[in-house]
């Protein structure tokens, strides 16, 4: 129920650096779920949010980070627009800026703040990564900053802090400061009085001792060599750990489910109704859910590997990488940002001031593995490398490289004929290596998993119903084959012979059922376009069915083999991999997974991303070309795999 | 020849969550584009 505010709502503007924690205070507050990273850049465009507090509605909008307000790139041209233009525009209204200071590089948030505290605008400060300064060899004094300022100033040590930060107390004392005077000689004396007065060293030979750990860490995290390889044995550890923890909690989801579809198979008379709420709902959402702690384990241990500082050397070492292929060092943060999910991706690239570097990087962006693919990659490894951890995190990392080597290979190709010119190197700040919070890592996976139930919970369900009811319908009636059969089964005298061919005219009607319905028709009819990467019509409805969005797949197979089952219900990943194919082989081959899996590495199957490239790259046929290449490239080496699978020995 | 149970009433009750459920996937997806031009993100993957 919406609540009504007791009052004008206040209008809060949270501005500051880039990575100073501006994200992490706008979900603190109203509770979203923008990405949050290590790495500058990532809010691209201001965040609009809105919460409740003294009954008053408060209205958040997160800027982008920037070091100055007079700076020649877009978000610096942003900030300036909303806090000269948008703030004193809702005039009466009670406004205020908390701006965001980052106590690691202290010196560098003080021309922001000189340019913020002439604007006459109440204001109130956090300080941020406190803790991190203190391992640095410095520590703030918060009373003599807030002296210094006029403003109210609050501390939050760690990221944790934030939520339990007293926003409402920063609100009600917001005070208008003291204007620095403007020109640059008295900006440069204000602020290194500011730094004399409020930084002191804290404990400096502790300091230097870490420093120097650091530094012998990188000479061999950020090697070119060394830094690499090590980089993918870290991949393959977290990937295999992933893969093997997470087989228990898997089983135990397929177990209750399939325990549900049997108790409501044997507890409901046969018909319609039951084939819906067996096949269709258990089954589509069980296709899903059963993925959901290798999704929790992986963001669980990708979030550690970031608070430890890993992440970021990671990112050096890569960009060494993307240069030769044409990309820019600030193409890193959008790919990265796209193995969550491509569209935050490629909103990120607004923040590459080059229009070349901007549209290659847009263009390859959705090849990397976005977290949408993983139940696909996950039964297709399953089925290529069974109950070998060690195998299966090899052939995981195998998936996210393939998808990371031909984004590189595209964006040089792209970059040598469409887009030619220079690309900018990228500047990059090593935050110090640190022990991880597992608090802080649990919240995140968290949160992802949440948002992958929900939907699972919405989408995804109602895409199996509309499937189930597609698979199920027209129906076809008994052919006189089947019919033969049932008389002979009747005029049988031994009834385990009688039974036998009674299943075999099910058998035979459920298969002619299935072919005749329109899931089966649409099936049949595309068969020819897929069936050299390995997929049959069943197969083909399902890639089909997840052209709207790939997590689909793997429900839409799930429901399509239930339609189609002997047996009511069971496990939902063994009845995928124990079904057959119109002619009695294996639905998923060694040899076909693993063109399946290639083509679903690279096909663009993400309707979203495609009408997000169109708007942000300026036109359609960005996301034409997109689509047409990926989908090219991921048809011809997923029939390569295929055949060279074949050769190899692999049934298929 | 294919064939619906038209006489069935458990048919129209399927058929009716089915169409039920095609009209959701219009309505979430019209709402989805408008997230994604303040928030940007797809819906399916787990990021915002």
């Amino acid at each position: 129920m919406a609540r009504e505010s007791a009052g004008a709502p206040v209008h809060i503007t949270l501005v500051g650096n880039p990575n100073v924690g501006k994200s992490t205070l706008f979900n603190a507050l109203v509770g979203a779920n923008s990405r949050i990273s290590n790495y500058p850049g990532i809010t691209a465009d201001s965040v609009i949010g809105e919460f409740f507090g003294a009954e008053q509605l408060r209205i958040v909008t997160d800027l982008p980070g920037t070091y100055s307000l007079h700076l020649d790139l877009p978000e610096a041209q942003l900030c300036h627009q909303h806090l000269k233009f948008d703030v004193p525009l809702q005039g009466q209204q009670q406004n205020l800026i908390i701006v965001v200071i980052e106590a690691v590089g202290f010196p560098r948030n003080f021309q922001l703040l000189a340019q913020l505290m002439a604007l006459g605008v109440p204001m109130a400060a956090v300080v941020t990564k406190t803790a991190e300064a203190q391992l640095r060899g410095y520590q703030i004094q918060l009373p003599a900053l807030e002296e210094s300022l006029g403003i109210p100033v609050v501390e939050a040590a760690e990221k944790s802090a934030m939520r339990t930060l007293d926003v409402e107390a920063l609100i009600a004392t917001a005070r208008i400061p003291t204007p620095v005077p403007g020109d640059q000689q008295s900006i440069e004396q204000w602020s290194s009085d500011l730094l004399a007065k409020t930084s002191l060293p804290v404990r400096p030979e502790q300091a230097r001792r870490r420093r120097r750990r650091d530094d012998r860490l990188d000479r061999v995290l950020v090697h070119p060599i060394a830094g690499s390889l090590l980089f993918l044995l870290a991949m393959i550890i977290m990937f295999g750990s992933v893969y093997w923890l997470a087989q228990v909690p898997m089983e135990w989801i397929d177990v209750a489910f399939g325990t549900v579809g049997e108790w409501i198979s044997t507890s409901m008379e046969d018909g319609p109704l039951r084939g819906l709420l067996v096949d269709g709902v258990i089954g589509g959402i069980s296709g899903t859910m059963v993925f959901l702690p290798q999704i929790l384990l992986l963001f669980f241990l990708i979030s550690l590997l970031e608070e430890t500082g890993y992440m970021a050397r990671a990112a050096f070492v890569a960009d060494r990488w993307l240069r030769p292929f044409g990309l820019p060092g600030q193409a890193f943060v959008p790919l990265l940002s796209s193995h969550a999910c491509a569209i935050p991706g490629i909103l990120c690239t607004r923040l590459i001031p080059d229009r070349r570097d901007r549209l290659a990087t847009i263009l390859v962006a959705p090849f990397l593995s976005c977290s949408a693919r993983l139940p696909v990659y996950i039964l297709m490894v399953g089925i290529l490398a069974p109950a070998n951890p060690l195998v299966a995190g090899c052939v995981f990392v195998g998936c996210y490289l393939l998808g990371a080597v031909v984004a590189v290979g595209s964006a040089g190709l792209v970059r040598k004929t469409l887009l030619t010119g220079p690309s900018l190197p990228m500047v990059l700040e090593l935050p110090p290596y640190r022990l991880p919070s597992v608090r802080d890592a649990a919240r995140i996976a968290i949160d992802r998993g949440w948002t992958f139930l929900k939907n699972a919970g919405s989408v995804i369900l109602l895409i199996c119903i509309v499937l189930w009811w597609l698979s199920a319908y027209p129906s076809t009636p008994e052919g006189p084959e089947i019919q033969a059969l049932r008389v002979a089964a009747e005029a049988h005298s031994d009834p385990g012979e009688s039974q036998l061919l009674l299943d075999q005219a099910q058998s035979l009607h459920l298969r002619e059922s299935a072919r005749g319905s329109y899931a089966g028709q649409l099936g049949r009819w595309i068969e020819p376009v897929l069936a050299p990467i390995g997929a049959d019509w069943q197969l083909s409805v399902a890639v089909l069915a997840s052209f709207a969005a790939r997590e689909v797949f793997v429900s839409s197979l799930n429901v399509m083999v239930g339609v189609n089952a002997e047996e009511a219900a069971g496990s939902s990943i063994a009845r995928i991999r124990a079904s057959k194919r119109d002619d009695g082989s294996p639905l998923l081959p060694p040899a076909a997974a693993g063109g399946l899996l290639v083509f679903f590495i690279l096909a663009m199957q993400c309707l979203p991303t495609l009408v997000v490239t169109s708007r942000e790259a300026g036109g359609i046929r960005w996301a034409l070309l997109q689509l047409i290449w990926m989908t090219s490239v991921a048809w011809i080496l997923g029939v390569l795999t295929r055949q060279w699978m074949l050769a190899a020995g692999f049934s298929g | 020849m294919n064939e619906f149970p038209l006489s069935d009433p458990q048919f129209w009750w399927v058929t009716l969550f089915a169409v039920a459920a095609v009209v959701l996937l219009i309505v979430k997806r019209v709402r989805q584009s408008d997230d994604q031009d303040q928030n940007g993100s797809c819906g399916g993957c787990s990021s915002k």
